[in-house]
Formats: structure tokens, sequence, C-alpha cells
């Protein structure tokens, strides 16, 4: 069995009236691509930031590589890389130098260090840019300036809060991929986003944390097994009367209908044949038909089932 | 020393913004400094003059003895047209005609229409010319009456013309500066400049190294924050040690000034403010300004304090209210000290120790307030409350 990395016991963390944390449970195993998933406020960067001893909590308990995570565990520190939101580099120096500067909080040794940033320079495909200032730098190529200062001391454990927010597709799939190799370089890693793709793409397990809270937690055909929804059908048809509806509704594994008068969607609940099942009522009512889908459940569909709202929508 | 390093890059970076502050002080400093070294004095124009004597009388060849004392006298032209280009091109600058029968009529009294005369500047040295052609005349008559006659009058006026008056410009010989008080007004200056160039370059590369961001990569990293803070520490007071230094040894050498006795007061005087200047920066970057706001600040504090504490104006010539405010400010103080060293103030130990230790004290006040500042700013490392 792998060790565990992070483990997070019933942490609490109150701003005031307001509760960020509430009782928040975790465990990441070595070699884990871990996703936090959840809405903005939800609860992500509060846990990052306890996580990391940045912020004080009110309650609970959290241990880093073992050993109990407190302000001056520098030990601890030098094995984490973190890579936030918000592009943190100096621009005053040029993308060699601040990954040289960064480094060197974690690499004292000059030739090491050298190694190190070389590496880091390649992995993000900076070679180019390395004598430029961040602000010569194009909002991408910014973002993996970002990441390689993060990640040029070879870190065991990875944080990403974050890391693809405002960022062109090209730039976002290469981060996951430099991601996906870290990983595979035997680097732990805490992916934190809310957008549900990334999370499916690269995270090995997923929390979905919503107002603070945990409300599940497994791989991806775990959370979507948690749900009731395991295939949605959507039909586009323009005329359906309202007991083909109903023999429809009463096929096996159907849980729901809904049609708007261009479109028949039909939930299902487990179930191989559903979407041959639904067809062959169309086709013996003699009912036309136009496009036809069939969609497995999405880390939103869980989301969704879960806390009642969509993902992307929420506000907080 | 990673940060250290990374510090000095970031101060490296503006550096061409004070060696521009630095140049123009130098300069500035070095023309007000010369300016008040160097004597004034004066030399009389001559004019380049033409004196044509076709009366060739007593009387014509005083006039024209007269005129060509102090003046330079050159050869009558070819022709007339030749005189109107020479006078245009000011190769000849003033042209006099002794027609014949001037002797005649000078003797006979009159004193209009004598000569015929031509210039085209107008210049204080023509209208001196033609005073003292009215001079000459009118001594020439005054001779006369006298009892003088012609050829004596002639002579008596070219003998009373010729006794100038020696000119002598009067300085008072307090006023005459010596090397070591032109090094005392170069370092009064100097409060200016510190702020300017310290406030400049420190406040912005203090702001860049505590942006929320960059903090809290920082705070993320394995670097003690006892250390980081030493680093960033140790590389300011380097910067400002370097700027000091240049300052100390540049205003030596430009007033040909060594170092000695009482001198070493004021050096030890600005390097109390020197380290104000610095502490002063930290203060104002722990509130994060952006780069308007630090130029709005150091303008404030640079002018504000020069012209209140008698950087810039005398103290001696600053109001009584004036300096009742500017007592509350540590420039003030830096310029009382260079005043008691310069005797405008007599000496006393106690007075230089007050003005170096007030110095000090608003240096001590100032790292109490960062670190409360700093304090409330970044709470503490985190830890668990329950």
């Amino acid at each position: 069995m792998k060790p565990t990395v992070v483990k997070i016991d019933n942490l609490v963390k109150r701003y005031g009236e307001l509760v960020a944390l509430d009782h928040f449970s975790l465990e990441i195993k070595e070699g884990e691509i871990f996703g936090l998933l959840g809405p903005n406020g939800s609860g992500k960067t509060t846990t990052i930031n306890c996580l990391l001893s940045l912020l004080s909590y009110d309650k609970g308990d959290i241990e880093v590589f073992g050993k109990e995570m407190t302000p001056v565990s520098y030990d601890t520190k030098s094995k984490i890389g973190v890579i936030m939101q918000n592009v943190a580099v100096i621009e005053e120096l040029s993308v060699r130098e601040n990954i040289d500067y960064f480094c060197g909080l974690y690499v004292l040794d000059k030739a090491k260090r050298k190694e190190c940033v070389d590496w880091a320079i390649k992995f993000v495909g900076l070679e180019e840019f390395e004598n430029f200032r961040p602000k010569k730098l194009s909002g991408g190529l910014l973002r993996r300036l970002n990441i390689a200062c993060g990640i040029a001391h070879k870190p065991k454990l990875i944080i990403l809060d974050e890391p693809t927010v405002a960022v062109d597709p090209q730039s976002r799939n290469r981060i996951l991929e430099g991601i996906q190799e870290l990983n595979r370089d035997g680097a732990t890693v805490i992916y934190t986003s809310h957008y549900m793709e990334e999370v499916e793409q690269i995270c090995t397990r997923i929390a979905i944390m919503d107002k603070g809270r945990k409300v599940a937690e497994g791989t991806k055909d775990e959370l979507k097994g948690m749900i009731k929804n395991s295939e949605s059908v959507t039909i586009e048809i323009l005329e359906l009367p309202e007991e083909i509806r109903e023999k429809i509704a009463t096929l096996p594994h159907v849980y729901e209908t809904e049609y708007d008068g261009t479109k028949l969607t039909v939930r299902c609940s487990g179930g191989r044949h559903n979407l041959i099942r639904i067809l062959g009522v169309l086709q013996e009512a003699e009912l036309g038909f136009g496009r036809v889908y069939s969609e497995l459940p999405t880390l939103n569909d869980v989301f969704l089932e879960i806390t009642g709202k969509a993902l992307r929508d929420s506000k907080e | 020393m990673q940060v250290f390093k990374a510090f000095l890059k970031i101060l490296k970076s503006r550096f061409p913004s004070a060696v521009i502050y630095i140049v123009l002080f130098f300069v500035v400093g070095m023309l007000m400094t010369r300016s008040e070294a160097t004597e004034s004095a004066w030399e009389k124009v001559q004019l380049k003059m033409v004196v044509e004597d076709l009366d060739n009388t007593a009387e014509s060849r005083a006039l024209a003895e007269i005129l060509g004392k102090g003046n330079e006298i050159i050869p009558p032209l070819a022709s007339e047209d030749d005189l109107t280009d020479a006078l245009y091109y000011t190769t000849v600058d003033y042209a006099v005609t002794i027609p014949a029968g001037f002797g005649e009529k000078l003797a006979a009294g009159e004193t209009a229409g004598l000569l015929e005369t031509r210039h085209i500047h107008e210049s204080y040295a023509t209208a001196d010319v033609e005073m003292l052609i009215g001079k000459f005349v009118n001594t020439y008559g005054a001779c006369r009456k006298l009892g003088y006659n012609s050829p004596e009058a002639a002579n008596e006026a070219v003998k009373t013309l010729s006794d100038t008056p020696a000119v002598e410009m009067l300085q008072k010989e307090t006023e005459k500066k010596n090397s070591a008080e032109l090094l005392l007004i170069f370092f009064r200056y100097m409060p200016y400049i510190l702020l300017c160039v310290i406030l400049n370059m420190l406040c912005p590369a203090l702001v860049v190294m505590s942006k929320k961001d960059i903090r809290f990569r920082t705070d993320c990293s394995g670097i003690r924050p006892s250390s980081y803070t030493m680093q960033i520490f140790a590389a300011s007071a380097l910067y400002i040690g370097v700027i000091w230094l240049i300052f100390v040894v540049a205003g030596g050498a430009l007033n040909g000034v060594m170092y000695t006795g009482r001198l070493w007061l004021v050096v030890l005087n600005s390097l109390v403010f020197a380290l104000f200047t610095g502490v002063l920066a930290l203060f104002i970057s722990e509130f994060a300004p952006s780069e308007t706001v630090v130029s709005l600040m150091t303008q404030l504090c640079s002018l504000g304090m020069c012209f209140l504490c008698g950087v810039f104006v005398d103290q001696a010539l600053l109001g009584n209210g004036v300096l009742r405010v500017a007592q509350f400010l540590p420039a003030y103080w830096y310029v009382r000290l260079i005043r008691i060293v310069n005797g405008d103030i007599p000496f006393d130990g106690g007075e230089v120790a007050l003005a170096l230790g007030i110095q000090a004290g608003f240096v001590a006040v100032l790292v109490m307030l960062c670190i409360l500042v700093h304090r409330a700013h970044y709470a503490g490392p985190a830890r668990k409350m329950a």
C-alpha cells in the first residue's frame, strides 16, 4: 500500500460567522493526481492555504509526509511546490532569473540549482525566452513561467490551484500534459479547479467540495456510480404524443423524461440497451425523429445531483 | 543569499533613474558651490572706434586722446560705405568725425553740433562714449571760464578725465567661502538627494518583494522568515551605504577637502540621515503603494522636509513658526548640526549629541512602526486555534 502524503482530519476554518471549511477530511496517497473540485468559494483555496500553514484554522489536524504541518515545518515545505492561480513572478528579473530565484529558496547548491533551472525551462518550453522579462511574454507563456517557478526544485508534492484560469486551449493542454508528466516522474499532485473537464481528464481521484464540505470522494467511475443517472438519451422530435412519452417512461431503467416541444430527454439509471428500447417505441409509433444523442454522466451531472446545482453556474 | 542577490538585481534594474538624480545633483551642486566661491570682478567694455580728426587743433587732439583711452581706435576707413558696412557688421562700434572748426567753436563756447557721430547698435558703452564727449566739452568750458587758454584748457580736460577712479567690488570678507564651508553647503543639500534616490529606488524594490503573490510563494518555500528579512535588510543597507558613500567621497573630492576634525561629525550626521531615509523607505513600502504613490510620497517628503527644515533656505531666514514645526522632522536636526559645525551656532557637544540623538530617535521610532505595520499585515504564522 502506498504511503499517505497528505492527511487532513476534521478541519474547521471560520471567517467570523462564515464557515469556510466544515469538518473537512482528506487523505491523499503517494503518486496520485488528486482533484479538488468545487465552485468558487467552496473552500478549495482555503484548504490549500491551511495545508501550507499559511492560514490559521480553528480545528482539525494536518499531516504532510507523515509529519504534522506547522508554520515552521521548513523541511516539509521544501518538498512542496505551489503554483497558484495568479502569476507570481518578479517583473524586474528575466525568465531564467525568476526561476533561479524561486528555485534558490529551496535549493542552495548552485550547481544543482542550475541543473534544476535548466530542466524547468526545458520542461515548460521556455528555452527561447529565458532572457526575456515577464512583461514581454504572452499570457500562456507567463503561466508556463509561473509553473516553472513552482516546480523547478522538483518537489514531491505539487499543489496547483486553478493554474489554467484565463489560459488559451493550447497552453491549457500543454499545462495538463506537463502535470501528468510530473506525476509519472513520481510527484503527487493536488489539483484544484472548477473546470470539471480538466479534473476528469487528469485526476486519478477526486473530492467534490461545496460550502466547505466534502460532498463526495472517489475515482471518476466511483463518483459517477454514486448518482442515479447513468445515461442521458436526447432525441430531436417535433411531435410527441403524451401516451408515447408515458410508454417510454415505463421502460426498464428509465427514471425521468423531459420534452420541450423539440427535444425529448430520457434519463436512465443503469441498463445496457436503453437507446435501442427508446428508439423501438418511437419506430413502433411510426414517429419521425432527427438527431439522437446518448451521453454518459459527467462530473457536472454528479455535482448537480449531489448538490442540486450546476458546478460552473454556482456563484458564492 | 538568494533573496539578497535577487533584491540587488531589482535595485540594479532601477539604478539608471538613480544615476540621473545623482548626476543632476552633482552638476547643480557644483554650479551652486562654484557661484558661492567665485569673487565678482568687472572689466570695462572696449569699443572699436574710428576717430577722424579733420580739425587737428589742440582741442580736437585732446578729444581724440580721451576717446582713445579705454577703447580700441581703428584707422579711418576708405569710404562712407565701408564705414556703414563696418558699423553694420560690428567691426566698428562707434565712429566720430571731428570736423574742421571744432576747436574754434569749442573755444567760442558752443556746445551743440560740434561733432558728427555714427553708431548702429545701442549699448551702455555707446552711451558712455556720448557722456564722455559731453564731459570733455563741459570740462573744457569750465577750464576756459577759469582763465585757461585753449591749449591749456584742452590739456586740463584730458588730465581731469584721465583720472578715472578705481572701481572696487565691495564684498564682505565673511561671504568668501573656503573649501570646508563649500563642503558644508554640499552636505546641507544632501538630505534632498538622499531622500530622492533612496525612496525612489528602494521603495519600489521593497514593494515588489512584498507583493501578495510573491510573498505567498516565498512563504510557501523552505526559507525561514528571519533569513528572508535579514537578506532584504542586508541588501537595503548595502544600497543605502553605497549611495551614502558616493556622496561623502564625491563631496570631499569635488570640494578638495579631507575629512578631519569636526567634518567627521557632518559625515556621521549624513550617515544617520541616510539610515533614517532607508527606514522611511521600509515604512512606506509596508503599505505597498503603487509607483505613482511612491513618487508622490518621495516628492512630498523630500521637498516638504527640505523646504521646512532649512535645506534649501537657510534656517536663519525661516520664521519661528516654520522652525517650530520643522523641529518635529529629522532634517531640521540634520541642518542644525551642519550649522553648528559651520559656526552659525556656537559649538556645544550637548547640542551635537542632541541633533544626532533626535535623528537616531526618528530611526528607532520608524523601525518600531515598521515592525508593527508588518505584523498587522502578516498576522504571524498560521496555527491551529483550538
